[in-house]
């Protein structure tokens, strides 16, 4: 395997780390629950909540 | 499309019913305050929608989510609307039932749980039922999907229109200010005179969210009138009223079967499961059980086997084949240290918490929960608290998120905010792969008890606190906790095995995004310094890090650096302290980590750090729900603050006293 594949497979990796790392925060501070990823009741209230204050 | 709003008291099995209706499964709960907004979902071959609504004793709402069913009836304006009612508490459930029948909307009468009313000997003549509420009665049994072939069909069947609505017979005034009302409205605001009178009726009724609706659509023939009617307690009127006809209406429909001999076996077991001095040592001794099965009989011996074959085979094979494609040797430690050993450790404690989960599903479908609120009520009035804030806290076992948002069921907002500062001190099972590292390494005879003793340690300090928090917010009022007590039950396999995969599917995708996303960058700080590329970890960013803090937490027995990385990871999720520490161990598992554990600390200084882990920071998920919940940062601040400072005293305490004896 190339020096060129090896590094772009490492890119590919951190690169992927980084994009979940950031989509976690981004869900997260939306009041997503990574533990819990299932739409549950709580959850569609507090979005719903979240767009309605985004709206007014 | 027809839709169909479905509404009830709390624990009629409206959820089950939804869910036996329509083609989505709704998460189903044994506990008030489970569905708190409303889910929607089509009945199957048809365009009928139905709308499960949270569960509610009358319109006149109380708390947050009571106000989703009236604010949906008001905005909303269903085609129907499918009135759940527990067969077994009828008087009490037709109080909801009359105030759906005045909407003057197509009506099906659902008698759930029948059986368990035929059980005591009682039954109902339905058609007079019927004739005398003016709506269609049908008998079912959601739960053994008796009589809901029958029901689909009448909602099907029935026409969407608007129907004549229930007239009772309120007292002269009363209904006189009715009329009045109806008319001007009709006349002044264009309503429909159904509409008109519904709307009457529950403004003198001091229903908060019409009132509210009157006043932004200026609806002065009911304001101008608002102290008059409160004057004259048209509100206790109404309700004598309605009272009078649900006591006529059942003495005349009433049919009894038999004699009944023998105290139900609900009333037997709550005898002692509910009992002033009983009902807490069972209550504790049930999460023994659970624990002992999670991490005892369970459990762990099925962790091992996969934490086995991980760090065995699956990491042999891995790297076996990535020398023989010639990769290069940071790309082969990026995938077997890092990926494979660091989510693969925390993978193999899949088994302990879905084992835990089960017995908390079986706990909820048999109708315990609702008896441990009960129980722990006595316990959270001591501290000023009620057994309707144990519910987000019980919710917060399974995920701090989802118990802070359940905490919106409580009316107060002072107690609100109480319920949701000390939430994170109940123990979310994303601790669970941690403490399972610890136990296992230090306390192997006495696994569970070790970590029943955190998640009672965490219900200790959060009582605690909430005291300190009741007398610095001065909350003098206190939240009314009604629940209702379902009938036990033998738990349906089915469901049990729908809410275990729905509370633990969430850990096993957690594996492929947060988790991995946190080991990549801890193995990338490990390998990582100042100078570059690193082979010597103790050259690396993790390094600097966790030993720049490290004397701070000398007093509460962390002496390795790589203890102190891996608890600042923890903020992204908790799951995660456990990969970091495989990973910057340079461990292949958790059968390695343990072997390591053991130069590292004294069982003492162990069960400090699990102390530590169990209050600390909560994680960022659980900051940005406060932040959301209490519209504030400072709230969010305050926890991450506060909770380090506790968890550190805690942790210090526990280590400083023990090593006086130990």
């Amino acid at each position: 395997m190339s020096i060129l594949i090896n590094s772009v497979i490492v890119i590919a990796i951190i690169g992927g780390a980084g994009f979940v790392l950031y989509r976690h925060l981004k869900k997260s501070s939306q009041g997503s629950c990574p533990a819990c990823e299932y739409d549950c009741p709580a959850k569609q209230q507090l979005k719903k909540h979240q767009a309605e204050k985004h709206v007014s | 499309m027809t839709t169909v709003a479905l509404l009830g008291n709390p624990n009629t099995g409206k959820t089950t019913l939804f869910n036996e209706l329509t083609d989505k499964y709704a998460y189903v709960g044994n506990w008030e305050g489970v569905t708190v907004d409303k889910k929607m979902g089509k009945i199957r071959h048809s365009e009928m929608v139905v709308v499960d609504l949270p569960g509610i004793y009358s319109l006149t709402p109380i708390t947050k989510d009571e106000a989703v069913a009236c604010n949906y009836l008001l905005n909303d304006s269903p085609d129907m609307i499918l009135n759940v009612t527990n067969a077994s508490q009828l008087k009490r459930n037709l109080l909801l039932s009359i105030e759906l029948l005045e909407f003057g909307r197509p009506v099906v009468l659902a008698l759930n749980m029948i059986d368990d009313l035929k059980a005591n000997g009682v039954t109902y003549d339905f058609d007079e039922l019927a004739k005398r509420l003016g709506c269609q009665v049908r008998a079912t049994n959601a739960r053994k999907k008796s009589g809901l072939d029958q029901l689909r069909q009448e909602l099907l069947a029935t026409p969407p229109e608007t129907t004549a609505p229930l007239h009772l017979a309120y007292p002269a005034t009363v209904q006189d200010a009715i009329a009045t009302a109806t008319q001007q409205l009709v006349a002044d605001d264009q309503l429909t005179p159904t509409f008109a009178n519904w709307l009457a009726i529950q403004f003198m009724n001091r229903n908060q969210i019409v009132r509210r609706y009157a006043s932004k659509h200026q609806l002065q023939p009911l304001l101008t009138q608002q102290d008059a009617y409160d004057k004259q307690d048209f509100e206790e009127q109404i309700f004598q009223t309605r009272l009078a006809f649900i006591d006529e209406t059942l003495t005349a429909t009433t049919k009894y079967l038999h004699e009944v001999s023998n105290a139900n076996l609900t009333a037997k077991i709550d005898r002692i499961v509910t009992h002033p001095l009983l009902g807490l040592p069972i209550f504790v001794g049930i999460f023994l059980l659970m624990f002992k099965l999670s991490f005892d009989w369970i459990g762990t011996p099925l962790s091992d086997v996969m934490d086995a074959f991980i760090s065995g085979p699956l990491s042999a094979t891995a790297s076996h084949f990535l020398t023989s494609v010639g990769a290069m040797p940071f790309l082969k430690s990026l995938i077997v240290d890092g990926i494979i050993a660091g989510v693969g450790g925390v993978l193999s404690f899949i088994p302990q918490i879905f084992v835990l989960f089960a017995c908390i599903s079986i706990l909820e479908d048999s109708g315990y929960m609702a008896r441990a609120a009960l129980v722990t009520d006595r316990l959270m009035q001591l501290i000023g608290l009620n057994g309707k804030a144990f519910i987000p806290l019980i919710i917060g076992f399974g995920c701090n998120v989802t118990g802070i948002m359940a905490a919106r069921t409580i009316e107060q907002p002072k107690e609100r905010l109480v319920t949701t500062l000390i939430s994170p001190f109940m123990s979310c099972s994303a601790r669970l792969p941690i403490y399972g590292l610890f136990v296992a390494a230090f306390f192997d005879r006495n696994q569970a008890l070790i970590v029943l003793s955190l998640y009672f340690l965490g219900i200790a300090l959060a009582l605690f606190m909430a005291k300190i928090y009741q007398w610095v917010f001065k909350v003098k009022e206190n939240s009314v906790f009604i629940i209702e007590l379902p009938k036990y039950h033998m738990p349906r396999p089915d469901i049990i095995a729908m809410g275990t995969w729905e509370k633990g599917k969430g850990f096993i995708r957690k594996a492929g995004t947060v988790i991995f996303g946190g080991t990549v960058l801890i193995w990338l700080l490990s390998n990582l310094g100042p100078a570059g590329v690193v082979t010597n970890i103790d050259q690396s960013f993790s390094a600097m890090i966790g030993r720049f803090v490290l004397p701070a937490f000398a007093p509460i027995g962390i002496t390795s650096w790589q203890t102190i990385s891996a608890l600042m990871t923890g903020i992204l999720a908790k799951e995660v302290i456990s990969s970091s520490m495989i990973v910057l161990f340079h461990l292949s598992g958790q059968t390695g980590l343990i072997a390591t554990f053991s130069s590292l600390f004294t069982p003492l200084s162990a069960y400090a750090v699990l102390v530590f882990i169990l209050i600390y920071a909560p994680c960022f998920a659980t900051l940005a729900t406060i932040k959301a919940e209490t519209n504030s940062t400072k709230w969010a601040v305050y926890s991450v603050v506060s909770n380090t400072v506790i968890a550190y005293l805690v942790a210090m305490i526990i280590f400083q006293v023990g090593s006086l004896f130990i």
